[in-house]
């Protein structure tokens, strides 16, 4: 085993070991569904299924290529990139906070 | 040329150019983040080892090192060595789930099931020494 000395672990380390991730999604329904999730999502307001938003939360990789596809399709439903994403990071997150200035 | 491969699947469940756009950020993703590893060490280490705090913050410093061992201990002890070199690489050093898939001949579905099965035993094991409340919740 190779070890490597670093001082402590922070805040933002332990939320990202200690996440919750059930109910459980996989990468693959999370990939096979996150263009239909994010069209109701900008289309209508409808909130994300729950494993879904589970899953973006927990899953960093995930999460960016949803707020990179958001930005993408904004303007088919008339939103700005802030808005729709504000909206997006408000239901994955809880609020908007490090998306929207 | 991903796209075209796959047309018959489309179901029409949301905008052809929303589904079209889920394989270009999957790909142009993929590929960036393989180019910016490309020369980079994957290095595949074990739990970190504290060295000692040069200047902490009084309050928010004892919580955060309370939890902070708690954690290392959990991964110490309730993980398997897989999981340990999965959930390092991944949470704490922060390698790209593809570029890891790639180094570990592996898939990212893969991954991300090891990642949670991990999770879990932590989470469990936090639960049973007082750190996390017992339905999941928030960390004390």
């Amino acid at each position: 085993m190779t070890y490597y000395r670093r001082e402590q672990l922070g805040p933002e380390e332990i939320e990202r070991l200690t996440a919750a991730t059930e109910p459980w999604l996989s990468y693959e329904e999370c990939f096979g569904q996150i263009d239909v999730v994010i069209d109701r999502l900008l289309a209508a307001g409808k909130s994300l299924p729950t494993r879904m938003r589970v899953h973006l939360k927990a899953c960093p990789a995930c999460y960016e290529e949803a707020v990179a596809l958001t930005s993408l399709v904004a303007e088919d439903y008339g939103l700005s990139v802030g808005d729709a994403l504000e909206r997006l990071e408000t239901e994955v997150m809880g609020v908007p906070t490090r998306l929207v200035q | 040329m991903s796209v075209l491969s796959r047309l018959h699947k489309f179901e029409g469940r949301s905008l052809f150019t929303t589904w079209a756009y889920k394989f270009a950020i999957f790909q142009a993703g993929a590929a960036v983040r393989r180019a910016a590893w490309n020369n980079g060490d994957v290095c595949l280490h074990d739990v970190p080892e504290f060295s000692g705090i040069s200047d902490p913050e009084p309050e928010s410093y004892a919580e955060c090192q309370d939890m902070s061992e708690a954690v290392m201990k959990g991964l110490r002890r309730a993980l398997t060595p897989h999981q340990r070199r999965v959930v390092v690489a991944l949470l704490i050093e922060e390698i790209p789930f593809n570029v890891l898939a790639d180094r570990m001949d592996t898939t990212r579905g893969a991954l991300y099931k090891t990642l949670h099965d991990a999770r879990k035993r932590l989470r469990g094991y936090l639960s049973d020494e007082g750190y996390l409340p017992t339905d999941g919740g928030a960390a004390k």
